[in-house]
This record gives C-alpha cells, structure tokens and sequence, in this order.
C-alpha cells in the first residue's frame, strides 16, 4: 500500500522497561500515552482515535485502556496481537480513511512480572507439547538449524546478530541488557536449544509505548519534525503449519518484502536505518534477507562484516533490540526508529544524516510485514 | 523439582479432536488426519477439512516413513517437567506420505543429520499413553 507520506507519526512515548510490578498493562499504556501527548504537545481531548495493542498476557482492550484514558475518542479498537508494526498500519488506514484524524497507538504489558505465558506449545494437549517442543525458540532454532545446513552459516556469523544488538544497547539507557559481550564472549556462552544461544533470544520483560499518527496536513501544525509514513506491504501464512514444509522459513516474508518495494518510490540504497522486531536473532537474519539486504544464505555473512554495528553503513536495531533493549513488541524500534529520524536519538547513539528507516515485523510463524518511514514527505 | 518425564506427562486425552491419535499411538500406529471427500491427509487435525470445507473428518493409518527435516537438542529444560529428559532431541519430520510431525528423536544426538531417513516407533511412557518418536531407519 502507497501511503505516499499522507501519514505521520507526531508523538512518542514510553516507560522504563525490565521488572515493573505493581503496574497493569493499562497503567503502563497511560504512563507512555501521557509522555506522547506531552512530545506532541496535545491534549487527550485532541486524540480522536484510539488503537490499544492487545498484551501478551492478552490484557490492554480497548474496554480496559479506554476508562483510565478518561476520554471517549470517536474511534476505539484493540489490534489483537498488538505489535507496534500491524498497529502502526492500522492507524494509516483508519487516517487515510477519514475514521479518526489523531490516532494514539497504546501498548503496555506486565508479562514479567505477571508471569504470563512463555511462548506458544507450552500445553500438553499438543503432541509437540508432550514431546517437549516448547518455547518459541524451539521452532525458531529448528529454523535456524536448517537454515545453518543448507547454507553452511557458522555460529561465529550468526552470533554477531546479538553481538551487533549488545553493542548498540551498550549507547541505550533504557536497555535491560547492557553489559558487553564480545562474540568470543558469546560463542563461550552454553545452548539452551540448541543450535540457538539464550543471547539468541529476547526475555520477556514489563513496559508500555505509546505513538501518535495524525495526517501529513495536520503533521505541519505539530512541535515535533513529522515522521511520515511512505509505505506498507504485509504478507501471510495464517492458515498455519499444515501445507508448506519451509513454513518455519517464513517465505511469505519475501512476498511481502515485493510488494512493499514495488512502486513505493524507494529502493534499498536508499534506507539509511533498519529495524527488524526480533523475538530471536533468526527473525533479524530472515527479514535481512526477505527485504534484500543480503542474498538467501549471506545474511549473517553480511552482518559479520560489521554494517549493522555502531558505525557501520546500515545500522540495524539502534536500541538494542528485543535481544538487548526489552521485549516490547516492536514497539521501541518504531520509537527508535522516530528519534533517530528526528535526530534526537543523544550522542551516544544517533546516526548522522539520517533520512529514511526500515521497520519489519511479524507475528510468530504467521504473518509479517514491513513499513518505510522518513522524514522527507 | 523435578518431575519424572514417565509418570507425569499425559496429553490431554479429553480432546476428542485428537483424542483418536493417541489411541492410535498406543495401538503402535502411525495415523494422520484424513478428509473422505478430498482426500486431504494432515496433521495437527482440524475440525473440518481445510481444503474442501466437508465436516467428515476420519483418521487413516499412514507409512511410518519419512525423512528429517530438521532438529534441535533442548539442553535446558523449558518446563520441568522434562527436567530429567535433558538433553533431548525434538525432529520436524517429514512423512512419505506427506504430513509433517514434530516430536521426539529416539537417535544417539551425535548421529542426528538432516536428511537421514527415519522410521516411527512408539515409546510407553505410561498405561494410557505411548509417544510418537522417531528413530534410524
């Protein structure tokens, strides 16, 4: 889909991440709420569309947000699996629809400390569950191990996938995980499902974000440089695990990938930052490869010549990741991703002359999709 | 605590969906889910056939052959219950007859290889269960 720029993202907001007992869901989603309005420099009166990201422990509906929100938008909806990727193309078509002007994308979970669920097969009523396939870096090293045998990729390629998140984390003062680790550091930590490495793998931690999308019109009048919103392309494999014997390879990833670069006015050469919602380092690797940054089988080859580090030509995952910064989601890479495009990421961490960002996702085994942002309308 | 793999690990046998699955593993069948109007085998089964949509589902027993696709060793244990089992490898394998089974891995773990062909076996864990695994053809 052309958004065509038609779409901006004005405010960004977030809580602190790691361990937040104490705090719904709810609570962590009107924390960040009120730092995007405050970035926006808007009332809550002004937000006219309100689209709350269901949690991983299936909490923040919109029956749940909406009364501590304290205002009645004329349009509410939860996006069940609330990632900020499929959030963020639900709000461009309820704006480029007329639905809703101002739309507030909110996500808050407590999933750490409320001990939430830990990944999918974790039930005995499969035979995958009673076989002890558990946790959804079972099926993600499956992936990897085959992935691994057909193109001969060592660990000492893959790892430096979670090394490149640790160094950029290492700049971030809201990642959970920032002690470094170099690859020796990391080829001399245990598996735990092998062939994938804890470091491998995101965990699961509290916090809230929270986006505001209104019209490129609009975007003019608001305080903050408009991220616009360029294009969207989504692909699937709903139907599930029943007919491709490569579904844990995600190839619908590469449908998707086509559709989003044909037409939209861009090419690769021309993303200056790359954001890939990571659940385990394998989804960073195949989204390298779906969206053509590196041909099938070199991805971690090509991040072991160092683009994606700090100082590299393609940075990828400014904020750590889900490896290294918090499992939230999605949500604080589209976040990084505006701050970076804004040229407000702090010295640390900002990348110079920044224009244009990749952001892909995906949910699970199930669906992906991808969105191109930059601060050129 | 941990809790012994053979004496505590029980599908739940109150899902008539799959329920016929299980009674085929204690019989030492391979079966798959078979839809009589298109033909469709597949497994996990579903409530009506995907394909053509018919409400008549049966299951059918299949050739245990097949061939793996890939593997993993769990060597931590992501629930306690196979604490014990650790390490342990699970296989998504491809049947000849099509459907595709993920499940335990009877093989020695330095001798797992995608590709190789395997075989179903069935391994007692207690009186109303038997475990699909794979082992060496």
């Amino acid at each position: 889909m052309g958004t065509a720029g038609k779409v901006a993202i004005v405010g960004i907001g977030n809580t602190t991440q790691g361990t937040l007992p104490g705090r719904s869901p709810e609570q962590l989603a009107i924390q960040s709420i009120s730092a995007a309005l405050q970035d926006a420099q808007l009332a809550r009166e002004q937000i006219d569309g309100l689209i709350t990201g269901k949690s991983a422990t299936g909490h923040n509906t919109e029956g749940e947000l909406a009364p501590l929100f304290g205002v009645s938008p004329q349009f509410t909806s939860t996006l069940d699996y609330g990632t900020a990727l499929f959030s963020l193309h639900y709000a461009a078509q309820v704006i480029l629809s007329g639905t809703a002007d101002t739309v507030c994308l909110a996500y808050g979970s407590n999933s750490r400390s409320a001990k939430g669920p830990r990944g999918f097969n974790s039930s005995f009523s499969s035979l995958a569950g009673v076989a002890g396939y558990m946790h959804i870096a079972g099926p993600m090293a499956m992936a990897l191990q085959r992935y691994k045998h057909t193109y001969g990729v060592t660990d000492e390629q893959f790892g430096m996938i979670a090394v490149s998140a640790r160094e950029w984390a290492q700049r971030n003062p809201l990642a959970i995980f920032r002690d470094p680790m170099s690859l020796d550091d990391y080829l001399a930590r245990p598996y735990m499902i092998e062939p994938m490495r804890r470091e491998d793998v995101t965990m699961i931690s509290d916090g809230g974000a929270a986006v505001i999308l209104t019209s490129a019109e609009r975007a003019a009048d608001f305080p903050t440089k408009p991220v616009y919103l360029h294009a969207i392309a989504q692909d699937s494999e709903m139907r599930g695990d029943f007919y491709a014997d490569d579904y844990l390879l995600r190839p619908y990833l590469r449908r998707a990938a086509d559709r989003l670069w044909s037409g939209c006015g861009f090419s690769r050469k021309d993303m200056d930052l790359l954001y890939f919602q990571d659940p385990t380092a394998l989804t960073t690797l195949q989204m390298i490869e779906a969206y053509g940054f590196a041909p099938p089988g070199e991805g971690a080859a090509w991040v072991a010549e160092g683009h994606t580090l700090p100082g590299g030509d393609l940075p990828v995952n400014t904020n750590g990741g889900q490896l290294s910064e918090a499992y939230m989601w999605g949500w604080l890479h589209l976040i990084e991703a505006v701050r970076q495009l804004r040229g407000t990421a702090g010295n640390d961490r900002q990348v110079p002359g920044v224009e244009t960002a990749l952001f892909g996702a995906s949910h699970s085994f199930h669906k992906g999709g991808a969105a191109i942002l930059g601060v050129n309308q | 605590m941990s809790v012994h793999y053979s004496n505590q690990i029980t599908p739940d046998l109150d899902n008539p969906l799959i329920l016929p699955f299980w009674e085929a593993c204690q019989r030492h069948e391979l079966v798959a889910q078979h839809c009589p109007s298109c033909d469709t085998l597949r497994f996990p089964p579903l409530s009506i056939c995907a394909n053509c949509w018919s409400e008549n589902q049966a299951w059918t027993r299949i050739e245990p052959f097949a061939t793996l696709w890939s593997f993993v060793i769990y060597r931590r244990a992501m629930n306690p219950a196979f604490a014990d089992e650790i390490p342990y490898a699970i296989g998504r394998v491809k049947t000849d007859a099509g459907p595709v089974f993920e499940t335990r891995l009877a093989i020695p773990l330095d001798e797992i290889e995608i590709g190789m062909p395997l075989v179903a076996s069935f391994r007692d864990v207690n009186a109303d269960f038997s475990l699909l695994q794979f082992e060496k053809r």
